[in-house]
Formats: C-alpha cells, sequence, structure tokens
C-alpha cells in the first residue's frame, strides 16, 4: 500500500474515531440534560408537580398521541418531551389518526388532539393533550383501584344523575374522568356509610337528615372517613349539631356583597378569591362565584383534635346579613343592618386527628349551588371543587394546573407609525449599514 | 491562530460584501420585523372588539415569528460567509503561501472559522435597533430574545462548520456556498422523516440529526445542556473533516 492509501486509512479511521467520541459525549448529555427556561410564563417547563408523578412512574408508560400535522403535532412533542425527561419509564409516539385509522380505532381515538396512556395493562384517554390531562391520567394509571365517591340523596339534594341546570351531572361526570366512581347513595335503606366509600358528598340537602342517617354520618367520619359538604343557606340538612361537634358554627344569615354587582351579578351572589394555604390549594388563584351562600363560624375553641382552617373567603365588602335569601326582596344590601361584615368563610377545612396513623377530614362549603350544572363551569368553581375533592381522597398533588397565563398588553398601530417604523427597520438600518461600502468606494473613485 | 484570525477579519471588515450581506440581512429580517408587527397590530384591533378574547403573547405571535423567519435568513447567509475561507485564497492562488504560514493547518481552520462565526454574530447584532423597536412598542421577554439569539449563533457556528469543508474541497466559492447549503437544507428536513419509522431507532436517529429539532427550543426560550453540545460537536465533527481535506490538499501540493 502506497503512502496516500495510508493516509487514506489514517485519515478515515481518525474521523470514526473522533466521530464515536462525540456521539458518545452526546449520549451522555441527552441522558445528563439540564435545562434553563427563559420563557415568560415558564411554558417550557413542567409544573412541579407533574414533575414529581412523571418522576414517581415505577412501571413502564406508553402514550400514543394522535395529531394532525402541523402545529399540533410540534405542541404536543414539545410537550412530551418534558414529561419524557422526567422519567424513563415513559415513553411517547406521535401518531396521525389518518394515516394510521386502525390503530385510532383500537384506541377509541374519534378526534385530533386525543391521547391515550397503556401501562399497567389499562389505557387511560384523554380529550386534550395539555399538562393537566396527561398528568391526570398518570395518576389514574398509577392507582390500584377506583375510587369510591358516594353523594347522599333522599333529602332533596341534586342528583348526580340530573342533567338539567340543578343537577349534579357535570361534576359526577368530572370525578368519573378522573377514575372515580360516583354512586348515589340512599341511606334509608341501610344503616351505614358503605364500607368502601373514599368520600362521601352531602350537597344542599332541603330537608334534614333523620338521626340514624347523622348516626351513620358520625360513625363514618369517626372511622376515617371523608366528607364533602355543601349546605345552602337556611337549611342545614339537620346537620348543625354534627359540624357544631367539630367547632362549626351555622346561623341563619347569608353572604351579601355589594361589590359583585360589578361583575353583573347581585348583592346575593359573593365572588371569592381569596383562599388557603392548604395542600394543592396553595396555587390556586382562580375567582369563585357562590349564587346565595351562607357564612360558616368557627367556634372559638375547637375540640381537642380537630383543627378548623377557613378554604375560602369572601371580600371586605361582604356582610353576614339576615335577609331570607329567595324572599324575592329586591336585593340592596346596603338597605340591610350589617350583623357582621367580611371578609367571611364560606368554605372550611376540618382535620381530625382520630389516632396517630388514621384521620379524617371534611370539606364544608356555605353554598351548594356553586357545584350544579348551572355553575359549575364559572370561573374557577369546577377546578376548586375537583381540587377539594381530590384533596380529601389523597390525591393532593393535582388537578388543576392553572395554564391560563396572562397576555401582553397590545399595541396597534397608525397607518403614520407603521410607516415610520417601517422605514427605520427595512430603509434606515440597511443603509446605515452600507454607508461605509459607499464612503469607501467614493474615496476609491476619488483616488 | 490569533493572526490568521485577525487578517481574517480586516479582510472581511474591508470588503463590501460584508457591507452588502449586513445590509440584505437587515432588510430582509426589518421586513419580517414589520410583518410580525402588523399582525400584533391586527390581532390588537381584533382584541378591541371581542373584549372576551383573551391577551395577546408576545412571546408566541411576535418574538418567535420574527427570530423563525431570521433563522432561514441565518441558512442562506452563513454559507455565504463560509464559501470564501478557502475557495477564495485557492481561486487567488494564494494558499500555497497559507500553507507556508508559520501556524499549523488547524490554527489556520481555526482561525478561519472564528473570524467567519464573529462576522456572522456581528451580522446577527446587526439587527439588535429592530430588537429596541420592539421594546418602544411592548415590554418583551428579553430573556426569550437573548436565547433566540443564542440559537442563531450556534446554528451559524454549525452551518460556517459546514461551510469550511465544502470550502476546502472546492476553489468555486458558488459551488462551496450551494453545497453548503444543500447540505444545511438536508440537514434541517431529515427529522421530518422520522414519521417514517415511528418508534425506532432510525426514526431516533433521524430527529437527532435535524438541525431544525435543536434550534427551536432556544427559540421558544429553552436553553438545554443537550442542545449546546449538539451544536458544538456538529462543528466539530464539519471543521475535522475539513481539516482532513486540507491535510490531503497540502499532501497532494
Amino acid at each position: 500500500m502506497g503512502k496516500r492509501g495510508q493516509d487514506i486509512i489514517r485519515a478515515v479511521l481518525f474521523v470514526l474515531i473522533f466521530g464515536v467520541t462525540l456521539l458518545i459525549g452526546y449520549l451522555t448529555a441527552m441522558q445528563h440534560d439540564k435545562r434553563w427556561d427563559v420563557s415568560r410564563a415558564g411554558q417550557n417547563t413542567l409544573d412541579a408537580r407533574s414533575r414529581r408523578i412523571a418522576g414517581e412512574l415505577s412501571f413502564d408508560v406508553r402514550i400514543l398521541a394522535f395529531c394532525s400535522l402541523g402545529e399540533m403535532e410540534k405542541d404536543a412533542k414539545a410537550l412530551l418531551d418534558l414529561y419524557s425527561l422526567e422519567s424513563r419509564h415513559l415513553a411517547y409516539e406521535v401518531l396521525d389518526p389518518d394515516a394510521r385509522p386502525a390503530t385510532a380505532r383500537q384506541h377509541g381515538i374519534t378526534r385530533y388532539g386525543q391521547a391515550s396512556l397503556l401501562g399497567r395493562g389499562r389505557a387511560v384517554t384523554i380529550d386534550v393533550i395539555t399538562e393537566e390531562g396527561i398528568s391526570n391520567a398518570l395518576l389514574k394509571l398509577q392507582r390500584d383501584r377506583k375510587k369510591n365517591v358516594y353523594v347522599l340523596s333522599g333529602h332533596g339534594e341534586s342528583s348526580i344523575l340530573e342533567t338539567g341546570k340543578g343537577g349534579l351531572s357535570h361534576i359526577a361526570k368530572s370525578l368519573e374522568r378522573d377514575g372515580c366512581e360516583v354512586r348515589d347513595l340512599f341511606l334509608m335503606r341501610r344503616s351505614e356509610i358503605p364500607q368502601d366509600a373514599d368520600l362521601l358528598m352531602i350537597v344542599g340537602p332541603e330537608a334534614s337528615l333523620v338521626p340514624e342517617e347523622i348516626d351513620a354520618v358520625r360513625s363514618y367520619l369517626k372511622r376515617g372517613g371523608n366528607a364533602f359538604i355543601a349546605l345552602e343557606p337556611h337549611t342545614d340538612g339537620g346537620l348543625k349539631d354534627l359540624l357544631g361537634g367539630y367547632g362549626v358554627d351555622l346561623d341563619d344569615t347569608v353572604i351579601t356583597d355589594p361589590s359583585t354587582k360589578v361583575l353583573g351579578s347581585d348583592a346575593a351572589v359573593p365572588v371569592v378569591n381569596s383562599y388557603n394555604e392548604i395542600e394543592n390549594l396553595g396555587r390556586f388563584r382562580l375567582a369563585t362565584v357562590y349564587p346565595t351562600a351562607r357564612p360558616l363560624w368557627t367556634k372559638n375553641e375547637p375540640p381537642q383534635n380537630v383543627t378548623v382552617s377557613w378554604l375560602a373567603r369572601t371580600s371586605e365588602n361582604s356582610r353576614a346579613d339576615t335577609r331570607k335569601a329567595g324572599s324575592g326582596e329586591p336585593v340592596n344590601a346596603a338597605a340591610y343592618a350589617p350583623y357582621k361584615k367580611g371578609p367571611l368563610n364560606i368554605a372550611l377545612y376540618l382535620r381530625t386527628i382520630l389516632s396517630p396513623h388514621a384521620e379524617s377530614r371534611a370539606v364544608i362549603f356555605g353554598d351548594a349551588d356553586f357545584l350544579t350544572n348551572a355553575y359549575l363551569n364559572i370561573s374557577g368553581n369546577r377546578d376548586l371543587a375537583m381540587n377539594c375533592i381530590h384533596m380529601l381522597l389523597n390525591e393532593g398533588l393535582l388537578i388543576s394546573i392553572d395554564s391560563r397565563v396572562p397576555g401582553d398588553r397590545p399595541f396597534m398601530l397608525t397607518p403614520g407609525q407603521g410607516a415610520f417604523l417601517f422605514c427605520v427597520s427595512v430603509i434606515v438600518i440597511p443603509s446605515l449599514i452600507l454607508a461605509p461600502v459607499l464612503f469607501l468606494n467614493r474615496r476609491r473613485t476619488r483616488k | 491562530m490569533r493572526s490568521i484570525y485577525f487578517k481574517e477579519l480586516s479582510l472581511y471588515f474591508s470588503s463590501p460584501l460584508f457591507y452588502v450581506i449586513a445590509a440584505v440581512f437587515a432588510c430582509v429580517a426589518g421586513i419580517y420585523f414589520c410583518n410580525a408587527m402588523a399582525y400584533v397590530s391586527l390581532l390588537s384591533t381584533m382584541i378591541t372588539q371581542h373584549p372576551s378574547f383573551p391577551g395577546i403573547r408576545m412571546d408566541s405571535v411576535f418574538i418567535q415569528p420574527v427570530f423563525s423567519d431570521m433563522v432561514m435568513l441565518v441558512v442562506f447567509f452563513a454559507p455565504l460567509i463560509a464559501m470564501r475561507f478557502y475557495a477564495d485564497e485557492k481561486a487567488a492562488g494564494t494558499i500555497e503561501l497559507l500553507f507556508t504560514y508559520p501556524v499549523s493547518d488547524l490554527k489556520s481552520l481555526l482561525g478561519k472559522y472564528l473570524a467567519g462565526w464573529t462576522v456572522l454574530t456581528t451580522v446577527l447584532l446587526l439587527t439588535v435597533p429592530l430588537m429596541g423597536l420592539m421594546g418602544l412598542l411592548t415590554r418583551p421577554n428579553w430573556g426569550l430574545v437573548a436565547s433566540s439569539y443564542l440559537g442563531l449563533v450556534f446554528l451559524g457556528g454549525a452551518i460556517l462548520s459546514m461551510g469550511a469543508l465544502f470550502s476546502s474541497l472546492t476553489k468555486h466559492q458558488i459551488i462551496a456556498a450551494s453545497l453548503t447549503i444543500g447540505l444545511t437544507l438536508i440537514f434541517w428536513s431529515v427529522g421530518w422523516f422520522a414519521q417514517v419509522f415511528p418508534g425506532g431507532t432510525a426514526g431516533t436517529v433521524l430527529r437527532e440529526i435535524s438541525l431544525v429539532n435543536h434550534v427551536s427550543p432556544f427559540l421558544k426560550g429553552s436553553i438545554s445542556v443537550k442542545d449546546i453540545v449538539f451544536f458544538i460537536e456538529f462543528s466539530l465533527f464539519f471543521l475535522v473533516l475539513a481539516f482532513e481535506a486540507i491535510d490531503s490538499n497540502r499532501l497532494r501540493g
């Protein structure tokens, strides 16, 4: 072999070895990747809770995202990349449902933007590929079983089956989407709350529970059960004494808030945007709306082992009013002598330590209407309700990840301003760059 | 290396080519800027008519489109800077003279490459006044602006390294520039074919070697070690190929 041949072999070997070294370096960088997000709202970073959920995965999860080609596909990939960075158990594929119709059908995909998460032999489908959707779906896959939510009926409460404005079908559907089994509970037919109940919901009873039913609720709470109770003004469902035992006082007042008139409703619809930092509610920032609500008072000295914390409060402009709600009288909060000025507790959180390893928790709202189909989708009502329920179900990690980042200030240009900016950016700046060339040319010409 | 670097820089800055490239770059970038500005103004008008419409995110409707367009400018302009690295010397017959310099081929290559990179960065910095205009109109996310410039600088470095290779292979500058643009576009679009191999290694490889997949995160404000390492290694690889090509030229005399 001539010298030239040897040189070629040496060069090829050198390039190959160098290439392999670079490849190893890149693979190492991939494994130990570190990112800095300089976008304004942290749009390139997962929420801390999502990172925790993905990071704690102990089984393989495959995400099949069905997207149309283009922006939707790009956005899905960008989001799923962030998840796959957090866990080696997570793999994803972005598929075009038109190109893979059989696969789409197999996973029950009916439209663009849906995704199927496969793991532990189960599948969870989400309708929109968002961080909230994926994190929730991962949580569902991590669960060993479905959570049982019982909704009390038989006292004029709204029904989970009712799809009209006064029904609870929307919240029930939301819970089912989150992997819960929602059941109607007619307590008069049984002596106790079912043993498999993870949560008992009592939403706006119009008639009082009979003493046996109240005893069943009491014993349920004493055995470590969790309850979500929403009471309308003037009707306490016979729960006044039971709640009194937990340091909660109910009276016959309603909350009025003259400042809510600004938002287009009357004074009997308080708007709340003050929330206590309890578990996952610390980040809650959305306003919630309560049509006819009652204040919830706390006793000065709650019983031993019981902690009562306020969860949501009305504004300082609100008042506890003695007016009978729904009486048909014209609403004029100022006309009524204030019973007590705000801020008023509209939701409370009770935590009872039963033993070193057992506790019972309850969330009480001074309004039941906000859960109904008519009001659930208003502002942050659904998010707050779902957050509270998940907190009670010991799934406090999620669930509401607020992606509503406020927009920037818009600007409108007049034709004159537009022309000025065009001239500066397209004519003036390039001309200034070209000026040295013209100067040099002129000097050369003179010479 | 330093002497080559400064010699190349002085050649660039005393050549009308640099000013023409910079002026055309700034002019086209200005047009893209005005286009995005007009779109935001139109969106703003719509918002005032529909108060329920959510606010504008300048990051995604103003800054990102301007820089996404500027990326394509870099793809076409960086080869014009790189084309004269060696092709110019070959055409002028000064390549032999270069080989007689008391500097190694590697240092000579690095000097030329870094000078080209400096020139490209200067061209990019000439668009900073546009960002100043943006600052007058709205409150831009300067972190995103900086990250986008960083992405363009890294991309430019990668393209210049390909340009160095082709410039060392031919004495025709236009051929060197054309081949550089061609290879850049191949590395640009190769990720699109990853769809053909979903879930497979081939798909992953195609995605990972695609330039667009590594520059996009910078334009979205996400700076990652992986992307920086990619651009550095990509540039190093082509510089090594260029070095071998120069070495071969020298041996052939």
